[in-house]
């Protein structure tokens, strides 16, 4: 086995759950998010040679870009609805938690990517422009455009979802 | 900022379900993914590369030269190119009145034939000609094409089946069954098949004016091996005016059966020939009625002036060239002509036409030292003022093809035009070797894409 494919088992083999993770808040589904990060890793196989060291910020990259893409192509094919669907969270009890799921659901794949890398990956502006191929100034207004509509969704959280 | 809002989404991240091991095919799909993606991309360089041939095939193939104006005023170039690229483009449509023709290779992406270039009057722009497929053009010799004094019409021999067994060796490996005139000025082609057994010989083939062609043939005895193959007895002279449907067969004596290439000469409808002597003039809408003269030295041929009245000859003496001479042509029958040797120092291989009354226009072979192409035959057009023994230089280079009894196809009614510095015409692309380099761009193309994945593969491995 050469150096390079151990290089990138060793690697999935440590962040697959965190990236997993990730790729859950971005989709809303437990499966899509499991396709998103195969497809996400196996297209990053192509480049691995020239990530290898620091591959992370590349995948991500590709994982948030790769999710806005599948929405696009999604669009088309699916029939749109006014309410996001029932989706089961692990945990029935948490009421905070099926809000938050609901609230993420109503905002589009770049919105969502942004709440995500901002809150949960704790990106700076500079970053999260970097990984969505966007200007810093595209996500601060996608920041501030997200949080309004998180306000709106979850009142109960209005004090704490403010712009920066 | 909003620490709850970063602790609800770990809390809500954190609730995915418990996934089991990641695939352990990841890599292995990664691989074959980057795999399909370089052949993807080869193919979609191979389609570009095809795409941009096919495209530059298409630019080259509607790139026909347009026709010129036809009703433009006639000039003189005072060069002609005759080593024109076989893919030189062919009129788009008549291209209007021609100052010179001449047979050249042609070349398609399959196949190479002999055409025949022509050079416009107007505008001096080369093109093939969209004669017919069965059109005589590989056959050099100073009948196989003639060009009317006002560059409008060609004649040109036509090959096709005879009612017999067809005799191929005669005009290298055609069989001529008829004569055809081209319009330039309306793109119409007229043809006339006599019978033929064998097939023609041509004999001759020139214009008595601009709307009056003299032509002659030989009906071809033998088909191809046999021991009469290579002989042929006079068939019949014909004139045909451009206005007539059909040629009439002129009664034979012996002007008919003298008509040929090398001592007949035409200038206005008048025309001048011999066998052996005497000199025999009639007129071409009447050459019944033949005249006669001798001269007391022989040149080669008469050329008349365009009152009749006189005609300018070349005392060769066996040799290329010679003087110019001059001579009144009787009016009786059977009379003696003197000729009056010009007092040039100048030599001239042949006279061509006249000009006016004046002026002759005379053709100068010469050897042409050319370090490109080696030495070859070639010759000058010049203009001889018979009063004042003025030589002026009309076309610096024009071909004899090769053939020392060849006058330059030009179209004499044009020689007086204005002369105006002709360039060189475009030279089109080799289309075959675009094919090839697209072929070899292709072949280089998948073999660095196999090359590309073999080696994905070895790494793999």
């Amino acid at each position: 086995m050469s150096a390079v494919r151990e290089d990138f088992e060793a690697f999935v083999a440590a962040r697959y759950a965190a990236l997993l993770r990730t790729a859950y808040l971005l989709t809303g589904d437990h499966h899509d998010a499991e396709d998103l990060l195969q497809q996400t890793l196996v297209k990053a196989v192509g480049a691995w040679r020239r990530i290898e060291g620091d591959p992370e910020p590349y995948v991500r990259k590709i994982l948030v870009r790769q999710n806005v893409s599948r929405w696009r192509a999604r669009r088309w094919r699916e029939l749109p609805t006014d309410a996001p669907p029932e989706t089961a969270v692990a945990d029935e009890a948490s009421d905070d938690r099926v809000a938050l799921h609901r609230a993420l659901g109503v905002l589009a794949p770049r919105q969502r990517a942004v709440i995500v890398l901002r809150y949960y990956e704790d990106l700076t502006e500079v970053q999260t422009a970097e990984a969505l191929g966007i200007t810093v100034g595209t996500v601060k207004s996608q920041t501030r455009d997200a949080l309004r509509r998180l306000r709106d969704a979850l009142p109960e959280l209005a004090d704490v979802l403010v712009s920066p | 900022m909003s620490s709850d809002l970063r602790d609800r989404l770990e809390d809500l991240a954190a609730s995915t379900s418990a996934a089991g091991p990641p695939p352990t095919d990841l890599w292995d799909r990664g691989v074959r993914r980057r795999r399909v993606e370089r052949a993807a991309s080869g193919l979609l360089v191979l389609a570009v590369v095809l795409l941009l041939g096919l495209g530059g095939w298409g630019i080259h193939l509607s790139r026909d030269v347009q026709p010129a104006d036809r009703h433009g005023t006639p000039h003189l170039p005072d060069r002609f190119f005759y080593d024109v690229s076989a893919w030189t483009h062919p009129f788009d449509g008549p291209p209007g009145p021609l100052v010179t023709v001449f047979p050249h290779e042609r070349k398609a992406l399959l196949h190479t034939t002999s055409g025949i270039v022509g050079v416009t009057a107007s505008t001096g722009t080369y093109g093939f000609l969209e004669l017919p497929d069965d059109a005589v053009s590989s056959d050099v010799t100073s009948n196989l094409l003639a060009l009317s004094p006002d560059g409008r019409h060609l004649a040109f021999w036509v090959s096709g089946t005879p009612s017999g067994s067809p005799n191929t060796t005669m005009i290298q490996g055609e069989t001529v069954t008829g004569v055809a005139v081209y319009d330039a000025v309306d793109g119409r082609v007229r043809e006339s098949r006599p019978a033929t057994v064998h097939g023609l010989e041509p004999r001759a083939l020139l214009w008595a004016d601009d709307s009056t062609l003299l032509f002659s043939y030989g009906q071809i005895q033998g088909r191809d091996g046999t021991q009469r193959a290579s002989s042929s007895s006079f068939g019949a002279s014909a004139v045909w005016t451009t206005t007539s449907p059909r040629p009439q067969i002129l009664p034979e004596n012996n002007f008919s059966t003298s008509l040929d290439n090398l001592t007949t000469r035409a200038t206005e409808g008048e025309v001048v020939t011999r066998r052996t002597s005497p000199w025999l003039v009639a007129d071409a809408s009447d050459p019944t009625q033949v005249r006669s003269f001798r001269t007391d030295r022989a040149p080669d041929l008469l050329v008349l002036s365009p009152d009749h009245h006189r005609a300018v000859g070349v005392l060769t003496h066996n040799s290329n060239d010679g003087p110019l001479v001059l001579t009144r042509v009787p009016r009786g029958d059977d009379t003696t002509a003197t000729l009056r040797r010009l007092t040039l120092g100048d030599h001239w291989t042949r006279p061509l036409a006249w000009l006016d009354n004046h002026r002759v226009a005379v053709f100068r072979q010469v050897l042409v030292r050319d370090p490109v192409n080696g030495p070859h035959v070639g010759g000058r057009l010049e203009s001889v003022d018979l009063t004042t023994g003025g030589v002026r230089r009309l076309v610096a280079n024009v071909g004899s093809h090769g053939t020392n009894d060849s006058d330059p196809w030009i179209a004499t009614g044009l020689l007086g035009s204005p002369s105006v510095h002709a360039e060189p015409p475009p030279a089109p692309p080799d289309l075959r070797a675009w094919t090839i380099g697209l072929g070899v761009a292709a072949a280089l193309t998948l073999f660095f894409g196999l090359l590309v994945l073999r080696g994905t593969r070895v790494r793999r491995a």
